[in-house]
């Protein structure tokens, strides 16, 4: 009787240490990162008010609005980022031939009226970090200077679609 | 005093025969890279024209960034176009007709167009792409981020001798010089040698799985010993 005791002892004890080995004091835990980039778009389209034409105008004249206002610009339902219209003029000087003057000359608004901003040759925001793609509007008034020579005077302007 | 009529066109254009509008969408919008120094990047920057009913003449340049080696695919070149009867030249980059959204990328790819996939409906925008490559220099600073802007302006006409006012936007890029990655350790002479400690029973070191084993071995040894005494 004892020597079964001592048996079933014995293998309690084999039992109990391999069941030990079986198990982790702790466990670990590693971290990952997974990342993904979404493809990002935008478009912007003149879809009316373009070319801005002011007709007739006299040396000395105030500011007058163009004879097509406003200039509409939609940006595309594709468009999936935060974006800012903003307007700049590619010259410093309206031209004809040799004869110029400046570009500061022309104004837009945007469809508040809240504020009359004249043109540079750097971008200015219109609309600021809108979130929904949706048709905008540019109003542009121009003053002419006195004297000035008789022409036919152009700048380029261009309206830029950026994310945020 | 006669009166002295002046007249103020903007974009040179004078009486349209149709509206006219300029279109122009850009894909992606920003791009973060890695580079060595002395490796070349390229970029691919995709353009379309799904709301546009003129072709918009693309041309793409630097903005912001420092003065690296940059080239562009296609370079930009002068090209010719019949307007209405009238050849004009115009410098563009690439020129894009207008297309439309399609459901299933065609089988027989048409040259120079890619497809990119619509991010808010069913389908594939028809795009043409840009290739920027820039050469890092040698001598760049290494795990620095250099920012880039490029500019991509679309222009389009209306009749012969007149443009519409450009669209444009922009991409961000953003590339940080890096090497080839190492690790290599600094001994530190002050450092004592730390003691291997078990606790509990932590599977998976050499150390803890040879005295386990050594454990279960005299154990067995044990029982054996019982077996063979109770034989007797």
């Amino acid at each position: 009787m004892v020597k079964r005791e001592v048996l079933v002892l014995g293998c309690m004890l084999i039992i109990s240490a391999l069941a030990v080995s079986v198990f982790a004091a702790s466990s670990d835990f590693d971290t990952a990162t997974a990342s993904v980039i979404i493809n990002q778009f935008i478009s912007v389209t003149l879809t009316s008010g373009s070319p801005i034409d002011f007709g007739n105008m006299d040396p000395g004249q105030s500011l007058k609005n163009a004879t097509n206002n406003p200039l509409n610009i939609t940006i595309g339902s594709e468009t999936n980022v935060d974006f800012t219209i903003s307007t700049k003029a590619n010259s410093t000087t309206f031209k004809s031939g040799s004869n110029t003057f400046a570009v500061g000359n022309l104004n837009w608004n945007d469809d508040s009226f809240a504020t009359k901003t004249n043109y540079t040759t750097s971008d200015v925001a219109v609309y600021s970090t809108q979130t929904s793609p949706r048709e905008y509007s540019i109003y542009h008034e121009l003053a002419i200077p006195t004297p000035q020579k008789a022409g036919d005077y152009n700048v380029g302007v261009i309206i830029t679609a950026a994310a945020v | 005093m006669n009166k002295i009529l002046i007249f103020f066109i903007l974009a040179l254009l004078i009486f349209p025969f149709v509206s006219a509008s300029c279109s122009l969408g850009a894909n992606p919008l920003s791009i973060n890279i890695n580079a060595k120094p002395g490796q070349e990047v390229m970029i691919n920057w995709n353009f379309y024209n799904l709301y546009g009913n003129r072709i918009t003449h693309v041309v793409v340049n630097k903005l912001e960034g420092p003065d690296w080696k940059i080239r562009y695919d296609p370079e930009i070149h002068e090209a010719k176009y019949d307007i209405s009867g009238v050849v004009e030249k115009v410098q563009e980059n690439l020129a894009l007709e207008n297309n439309q959204v399609v459901l299933e990328i065609p089988y027989n790819l048409q040259e120079g167009i890619n497809y990119v996939k619509h991010p808010n409906q069913d389908g594939y925008i028809p795009v043409k792409t840009v290739k920027i490559y820039i050469t890092i220099p040698e001598d760049a600073k290494l795990w620095k981020n250099y920012d880039f802007v490029f500019e991509s302006k679309g222009s389009c006409f209306s009749e012969p001798g007149a443009v519409i006012p450009a669209v444009a936007t922009k991409l961000k890029l953003s590339i940080k010089t890096t090497t080839t990655f190492y690790e290599t350790p600094i001994a530190n002479e002050t450092e004592k040698p730390q003691k291997s400690t078990i606790t509990g029973a932590v599977v998976g070191t050499n150390t803890t799985a040879g005295i386990l084993l050594l454990m279960t071995f005299i154990l067995v040894t044990v029982l054996a010993y019982l077996l063979i005494k109770i034989k007797k």
